[in-house]
């Protein structure tokens, strides 16, 4: 099979975030070191031979690099600094833009100009149209109750469509990442049975983050877990409960128990992921890329002015509320909307498919190999 | 901790026909010592001789982390083990993991070439970890070239160590008033065209303590530095090379030849190897 190289893959990637992958010299540590490469994903070195070669239909292809959680263990062991984890991340950014069919995502991960430009764009209609719409029907003294200035009928409405929108976007770039990491591959086809059979993997790793945890290091796993446990619970309840959250001034313990745990999750994983970005505490935050940076800073925002205008509504302020509710969606709406099919939410998705589709494979693979060939056989080695 | 894990010169003792067992390739053992009544890890000659032995390649050099250069003799070292456990053993079955075979010198292709009909296993990709397990050790790697993982058990591991200046070298060099570079090795005049003289006209430097080489390089070295020492004896001076030897140099080299004042520069600190 002919495969075209594409001598600027390098450069690409770079823009990215990745760094100095022309240092590599294929001595294999990072894939020795790395508790995830088995049988079948051999990782993460044979990605920097991708890169190095420019193959980037190979890569375009690729499941290795949601199979990585970044520990960092492989950067740390390399004799070259040439930076593997930083590396598979950067991947995740560029695949997540090749997934995208709209190619906003290519555009956000290459400017930050471009992406903040959105968000403000994004946000300022939001609060337009919010605005608009809360004085055009209530008064903006009323929290809650008749003549709302917000009523949670309303945004209840608006949640949904939203998410029908995002969903259907995202669903598209699942089916692309489909097509590009199985669907195209004439080499290993799997029955529609298989897939059935195990489907359930993907909210299983979804919810549990299973793999994660088989990091050789487990506090960056528990953390994730609770940011990502804690946003799950705040999208429940707003799915679902928002009239019960949004109520007041009584507090309903049996949705708010939930609510002030999943805020409190929220803020204390964000600031304590944000410092750890900015004194580069641990392998995984030495580099960070700006859309890193607007990710939990968005989240930060949504969190604190989600608790603020709860305390200002329950505290009776209830124009002050109203004043930060609309500041509150001038932060949720866009970062739901440019993050979850565009940018860095996305591997909320990527990310369980990336195990799904890398299971399936590995079982193909490994029923199709003969098995005189899986073990290290004497003869092959020989040079 | 991992007792079968052995550094090049332990290997060289251990396979020496002098040394602990009489040149007999085994696993080390435990054995109860009478004076301290402890256990301890020895070689004995009656104990079992290893089925598989694993060879890891450029330990710690190569390296950012320890030592950035090629120590350039372990390449050929290793394959010499390989050749050594082959000989005294030839139903073990032997693995080198290298990053890149640096068979440089005359006759070496063909030594690695030797190597690989005696049945070596010869496997691209430097294995990063030895692991003890309750059943023994495990020795994981890439194998680069299958692009697949290598994890088997072995019995003993040689780690192929690279050189790092003897201990004293960096006071030595402070006597004697010969630079030495940031790796520690005393500086020669010049790489290319003054490979044997220094800073010091009268003082020549010949193999490794200028930097890693092999006995043929130190020989040659060495004279080299005869000749030139001789040809400063027949003609009763010393040669400088006016060009070489930089003028901030010169000065500071007759300053200390007057005895008067100390160097001006300041004296490398001693590289910290870890």
């Amino acid at each position: 099979m002919a495969i075209r190289a594409n001598p600027h893959l390098i450069d690409e990637l770079e823009k990215y975030g990745a760094q100095d992958v022309v240092k590599c010299y294929h001595c294999g540590n990072c894939t020795a070191t790395c508790p995830f490469s088995g049988e079948v994903f051999v990782f993460p070195r044979k990605s920097m031979r991708y890169l190095q070669l420019g193959l980037d239909v190979r890569l375009q292809g690729n499941l290795e690099p949601w199979l990585c959680y970044y520990c960092g263990e492989c950067s740390e062991e390399c004799p070259r600094g040439a930076e593997p984890g930083e590396t598979m991340m950067s991947m995740r950014r560029w695949l997540t833009a090749r997934y995208d069919f709209t190619g906003l995502s290519g555009l956000f991960y290459r400017s930050a100009k471009a992406e903040l430009l959105a968000i403000v764009l994004v946000a300022l209609l939001t609060g337009l149209g919010l605005t608009l719409f809360g004085l055009s029907q209530g008064s903006i003294d009323v929290y809650d109750g008749p003549g709302a200035f917000l009523p949670a009928s309303s945004i209840h409405i608006f949640d949904w469509v939203m998410a029908g929108v995002l969903v259907l976007l995202l669903g598209i770039n699942c089916v692309r990442m489909w097509w590009y990491t199985m669907g195209s591959d004439k080499e290993v086809r799997i029955p529609p049975l298989e897939y059935l059979k195990q489907l359930f993997l993907v909210p299983w790793h979804f919810l549990t983050q299973r793999r994660y945890s088989q990091c050789d290091r487990k506090s960056p796993w528990a953390i994730h877990l609770v940011l990502m446990l804690s946003y799950l619970t705040m999208l429940v309840l707003i799915m679902f409960f928002l009239h019960r959250v949004q109520h007041g001034p009584a507090i309903d313990w049996r949705a708010h128990a939930f609510g002030y745990a999943a805020a409190a999750g929220l803020v204390v994983t964000t600031i304590y992921a944000l410092q750890g970005r900015l004194r580069k505490t641990r392998p995984h935050y030495q580099h960070s890329h700006e859309t890193d940076w607007i990710f939990l800073a968005l989240l930060l925002m949504v969190s604190l002015t989600g608790i603020a205008q709860h305390i200002l509504h329950r505290g009776g302020w209830e124009t002050a509320a109203n004043v930060l509710y609309v500041v509150h969606m001038m932060g949720v709406v866009p970062m739901l909307v440019l993050e979850v099919p565009f940018s860095k939410w996305s591997h909320m998705a990527y990310r369980p498919l990336g195990m799904y589709f890398s299971t399936l494979r590995e079982k193909a693979v490994l029923a199709a190999e003969d098995p005189e060939k899986s073990r290290p056989a004497a003869a092959a080695q020989t040079a | 901790m991992l007792p079968n894990v052995l550094s090049a010169l332990e290997f060289e003792r251990l396979t020496n026909a002098s040394g602990p067992t009489g040149g007999r390739i085994v696993t080390r053992s435990t054995q109860r010592n009478r004076r301290t009544k402890e256990e301890e890890w020895v070689f004995d000659t009656d104990a079992p001789a290893p089925r598989s032995v694993a060879i890891i390649h450029c330990v710690g050099s190569r390296d950012q982390n320890h030592n950035p250069y090629c120590s350039r003799v372990c390449c050929m070292y290793s394959l010499k083990f390989a050749h050594l456990v082959k000989e005294k053993l030839p139903d073990a079955t032997c693995y080198q993991f290298y990053i890149d075979m640096r068979a440089f010198g005359k006759g070496y292709e063909e030594f690695f070439e030797r190597i690989k009909d005696e049945g070596v296993f010869v496997v691209r990709g430097r294995s990063a970890r030895v692991e003890a397990r309750p059943d023994g050790m495990v020795i994981r790697g890439e194998d680069i070239v299958h692009d697949r993982i290598m994890e088997f058990p072995v019995d003993m591991v040689l780690l192929a160590a690279g050189l790092e200046p003897a201990r004293g070298a960096h006071r030595l060099a402070s006597v004697l008033g010969i630079r030495p570079d940031d790796d520690g090795w005393f500086t020669e005049l010049n790489y290319n065209t003054d490979p044997t003289g220094t800073n010091r006209g009268a003082i020549h430097v010949a193999g490794v303590c200028q930097g890693p080489k092999d006995i043929p390089d130190t020989v040659a070295q060495a004279s080299a530095v005869a000749a030139r020492v001789l040809g400063s004896v027949i003609s009763g001076s010393v040669r400088i090379d006016r060009e070489s030897v930089s003028s901030a140099e010169a000065a500071a080299n007759a300053a200390r030849l007057a005895g008067t004042s100390p160097r001006e520069e300041p004296w490398p600190s001693e590289p910290t190897h870890t």
